[in-house]
């Protein structure tokens, strides 16, 4: 067995756990002595063993019992740090854990703890700022993880005990708070059990090769960033390596040489970019691209260098990165396919644990969200909704039955997505409010249509809509052009319009022709956007609803 | 310093025509990805570090100067 390469268990099987007694017993029976977390502060490493990670987390379950927290909704409001994995872990089992969003306002702060209920605050010196103006504080246990945490573990307590204390642990008890905004922007919170979570957990292992170290680069507070990111990669008995600040993330790739790492679009797309201006920087572009070039040629032959040309570009060891999060453009499976590093398109919700499906690097489909996950059943209903029915999904919202009901149909999750199914492989088009219905019921999702737009270059944003004029429907696109961004009198270059016109000719032709645009519109000045920098649709875009009146208004007239 | 961060910029991002009020979140086309990276290369290049609670108040290069000076001395 010299010289074997270490395979991750998933490889072959993966053990099943039902709840979290059964899955940390699991980890400490198996790789008590493996590293389990590696962090480096002010240029310093620690690394904490699966044996030591196991001794806090006991520790703090029983500094819970002993100052008699029980049954409490428990927040936590830090930054990415280990500590983050043991308050999390210890907390499932008497209480309720709600990670909470570092952006939030001062406000929203106060008003989320009240709606919640949140009885104790975990915060950091990083986020103490936010609770300055906090009302009720004296009602609110708050525990500073920088300052106390080392004081609250002074007492130890044997795993076995821990074990034999929470063996009887019901898998069906709530034991997460997720918050989510919903479409109505109001925060609600999901509640997840513990079945939810570890068989979320489990299920991307599934058939999937993976190697140690990972870099954990997501907000923990995200379901996505903690779950499918961190606690899988434990519950497989990998080592995950934190970075502390993104601003690292050069640094950190370097240093810990990750095999894999997850992200969302916009970091992915920014990992490209720096390949791009580093190889810029040293007068190298042209050479990346045109080995490239030889590279694509030869793998044609089924001869691959890729790991000879590029395997230094990020850092040595990285195989595989899992996108999620958002819409990803498949232009950047290829970009990173050509250099050796496979991406894996996953798809998920904060209500779902958040997996629903995922790629895997034996089975990866350009495209697609991925094959869905085992214990959860996809229903694509008659309007093209994605609707989710499994171990995965929640029971509800917290104290909001009304919202409960509205996101739930015969037991379905309503997801509020549109795509389709394709021998067990999911694809998700766009969102179901955004989609444009024509008056002779043929729908379809404005996204597609975007998405071919907005890889002209010389493009910035743009919105795809429908419209009434001369009392016919038509399809619109509003186009904010690159070169026109910054530029207030709105002098649009000539010749980029032409070229726009016969982009958008060649696009249509790939279209059903209820899907081709009809006209378009240079507007100058850049779409109003949410906070998270997404483009609020229903300020341009006319409601179904109008639309229809008016073509009925027209028709009179005529 | 200008003339330093200007020649940075130049260098990572083949940006021209930048002065202390050029906006470096929405005039350099830089998404939020880009803007970390960009500190990053700052704090490697004057030794210095910037503070994460203070990323949403530079917004200028003008900002950006004032604070690489301040944090030197």
């Amino acid at each position: 067995m010299k010289n074997a390469k270490q395979i991750s268990p998933g490889d072959y099987d993966v053990v099943k756990y039902e709840n979290f007694h059964e899955l940390l017993k699991g980890i400490y029976d198996n790789y008590s002595e493996k590293t389990a977390i590696r962090y480096r502060k002010n240029g310093k490493e620690t690394s904490i063993t699966y044996d030591a990670l196991i001794g806090q987390i006991s520790d703090l379950y029983y500094f819970y019992k002993n100052n008699n927290i029980q049954d409490c909704n428990i927040g936590i409001l830090s930054e990415n740090r280990y500590e983050y994995v043991t308050i999390y872990l210890a907390s499932v089992f008497q209480n309720v854990i709600a990670p909470i969003d570092r952006e939030l306002t001062a406000d929203g702060l106060a008003s989320l703890i009240n709606k919640f209920d949140i009885k104790v605050l975990f915060y950091t010196d990083k986020t103490k700022g936010k609770l300055d103006t906090l009302p009720g504080k004296d009602t609110l246990k708050l525990i500073n993880i920088d300052a106390d945490y080392q004081t609250i573990l002074q007492d130890h307590y044997a795993p076995d005990l821990f074990f034999k204390d929470t063996e009887h642990t019901d898998s069906h008890k709530f034991s997460v708070l997720a918050f989510t905004s919903g479409t109505t922007g109001a925060i609600k919170g999901a509640m997840l059990s513990q079945r939810n979570i570890v068989s979320n957990l489990r299920a991307p292992l599934l058939y999937m090769h993976l190697e140690s170290p990972m870099l954990q680069l997501l907000p923990m507070n995200h379901m996505y960033g903690f779950h499918p990111d961190l606690l899988s990669p434990l519950y497989n008995g990998d080592t995950i390596c934190i970075n502390m600040a993104l601003k690292d993330i050069a640094k950190d790739f370097k240093y810990y040489d990750p095999y894999y790492i997850g992200v969302v679009p916009v970091m992915l797309e920014g990992i490209y970019k720096n390949i791009i201006r580093e190889a810029r920087r040293q007068n190298k572009e042209k050479l990346f691209y045109r080995l490239i070039k030889i590279s694509n040629r030869l793998r044609k032959c089924h001869i691959d260098i890729r790991r000879l040309l590029f395997q230094n570009l990020i850092n040595k060891r990285l195989r595989i990165i899992v996108c999620g999060g958002a819409f990803l453009d498949p232009v950047y499976i290829d970009r990173f396919e050509e250099i050796g590093i496979t991406v894996l398109n996953g798809y998920g919700m904060t209500e779902c644990a958040p997996l629903i499906s995922v790629n895997r690097d034996r089975h990866n489909i350009r495209g697609s969200a991925g094959a869905v996950i085992q214990g959860t059943k996809v229903k694509i209903a008659d309007d093209g909704e994605i609707l989710v029915k499994g171990w995965n999904v929640m029971s509800g919202y917290y104290n909001d039955e009304e919202e409960t009901e509205l996101s739930f149909v015969d037991g379905y999750y309503k997801t509020g997505d549109i795509g389709y199914l394709d021998d067990d492989i999911l694809y998700v088009t766009g969102r179901k409010k955004n989609l444009i219905i024509l008056k002779n019921g043929k729908n379809f999702s404005p996204e597609v249509i975007e998405k071919e737009l907005l890889r002209l270059p010389y493009i910035k944003e743009c919105l795809v809509m429908a419209d009434i004029r001369n009392s016919a429907e038509i399809i619109i696109a509003k186009i904010l052009l690159d070169s026109n961004a910054d530029n207030k009198d709105n002098v649009c270059n000539q010749s980029e319009v032409e070229q726009l016109k016969k982009d958008m000719e060649a696009i249509n032709r790939t279209l059903p022709s209820y899907m081709r645009i009809d006209d378009f519109e240079i507007v100058s000045e850049e779409f109003e956007k949410t906070s998270s920098k997404k483009i609020i649709r229903s300020k341009y875009v006319v409601p179904t609803e109008t639309r229809f009146k008016k073509m009925k208004n027209k028709t009179k007239e005529i | 310093m200008l003339n330093q961060l200007k020649t940075l910029i130049k260098k990572n991002y083949n940006i021209d025509d930048i002065s202390t009020e050029t906006n470096i979140k929405t005039d350099l086309g830089l998404t939020s990805f880009d803007f970390i990276n960009l500190i990053a290369t700052i704090e490697d290049t004057f030794h210095i570090e910037i503070d994460e609670e203070k990323y949403h108040s530079i917004n200028t290069v003008g900002d950006l100067i004032e604070y690489i000076e301040s944090a030197k001395s």
